[in-house]
């Protein structure tokens, strides 16, 4: 049985999921990060939407 | 549902040591101010889930169970501040016993070591709304409309919810800055390649055009396509450029 805690987490990622400006593997990396169970800084979280530099010329 | 045989209460909160049995009936605790009636109360709670809910929440800050759980005169010595509960899980038919200390307030002694009696006593733990203290419904009850919504909270333990969505928030202003500062960086880095290209858009057909036509000046292979790994200078100092040009810049 979840507790509310994790009812709620997954909702959010379920529904962050569904956006097409998030990608699979940061809503894995915000799972990964949610499940510690420590208090999520920031910064950590800015880290998973950070882009790689370099966007290709159109 | 569990039901409790008895609890052994030694150095936590205002007692110092004392037995009681409950013999798995509801039961009352009655007793003049300060003889330690809610000490009971907090005792069960803590062997039940390791926290003490008087320790935690609105105006407690500062309050610890590591700190504040043990009597006053043990608060150096945790490790003898612990309550044992002698328990009946009736949906297993099966008692256990749990022994909780301070000092280790989120690893009890379970006995017998039963992976049913531990998912049982995990779900009490991680679900801390089915072990509300009096003091804890009446906040409940008592609070103005407009404050219910965090009352719940408070009841549900969801402070660490509250917690991530502020670093989300915060998280999502500096990206928000962070993003705008880039975008005009990238204007003005665009801006100043197509101006010293001479270029009139900003298409890869037009930069690699102009960038290969001065390639080719200098005698240099020419860019196929672009990427953003690509160098617009790949090629120079290899000593692959025109004999003229190396001795031109100072190459040679």
């Amino acid at each position: 049985m979840l507790t509310p805690q994790q009812r709620i987490t997954e909702q959010f990622l379920n529904e962050l999921g569904e956006s097409e400006d998030v990608t699979a593997e940061q809503i894995e990396r915000l799972r990964a990060l949610m499940a510690t169970g420590k208090k999520i800084k920031a910064e950590e979280f800015a880290k998973v939407f950070s882009e790689p530099g370099g966007e290709d010329v159109p | 549902m569990i039901r409790l045989d008895s609890a052994h209460i030694e150095e936590l909160r205002g007692i110092r040591k004392l037995d009681v049995d409950f013999n798995r009936n509801t039961f009352v605790v009655s007793g003049p101010n300060g003889s330690g009636k809610s000490g009971i109360i907090d005792a069960i709670e803590f062997g039940l889930t390791g926290q003490i809910g008087r320790l935690m929440g609105k105006g407690t800050k500062g309050l610890t169970v590591a700190e504040h759980g043990p009597h006053v005169d043990m608060t150096r010595f945790p490790g003898a501040s612990f309550v044992t509960l002698k328990v009946f899980i009736p949906a297993l038919g099966k008692s256990a016993t749990i022994t909780r200390k301070v000092s280790a307030a989120r690893k009890p002694k379970i006995e017998p070591a039963d992976p049913d009696i531990k998912a049982v006593l995990d779900e009490i733990a991680a679900h801390p709304e089915i072990t509300l203290s009096r003091r804890e419904i009446l906040r409940f009850i008592l609070a103005e409309p407009s404050k219910r919504s965090e009352e719940i909270q408070a009841l549900l333990k969801l402070e660490a919810i509250g917690e991530t969505r502020s670093a989300l928030n915060t998280a999502q202003n500096r990206l928000q800055t962070l993003s705008r500062n880039a975008e005009g960086q990238v204007r003005t880095a665009r801006d100043t390649l197509q101006r010293h290209l001479q270029i009139s858009a900003f298409q890869s057909s037009a930069l690699l055009g102009a960038v290969n036509l001065r390639r080719q000046i200098l005698g240099v292979a020419a860019i196929e396509s672009l990427t953003a790994d690509t160098k617009l200078d790949d090629g120079f100092g290899s000593g692959r450029e025109k004999p003229g040009l190396q001795q031109a810049v100072g190459l040679t």
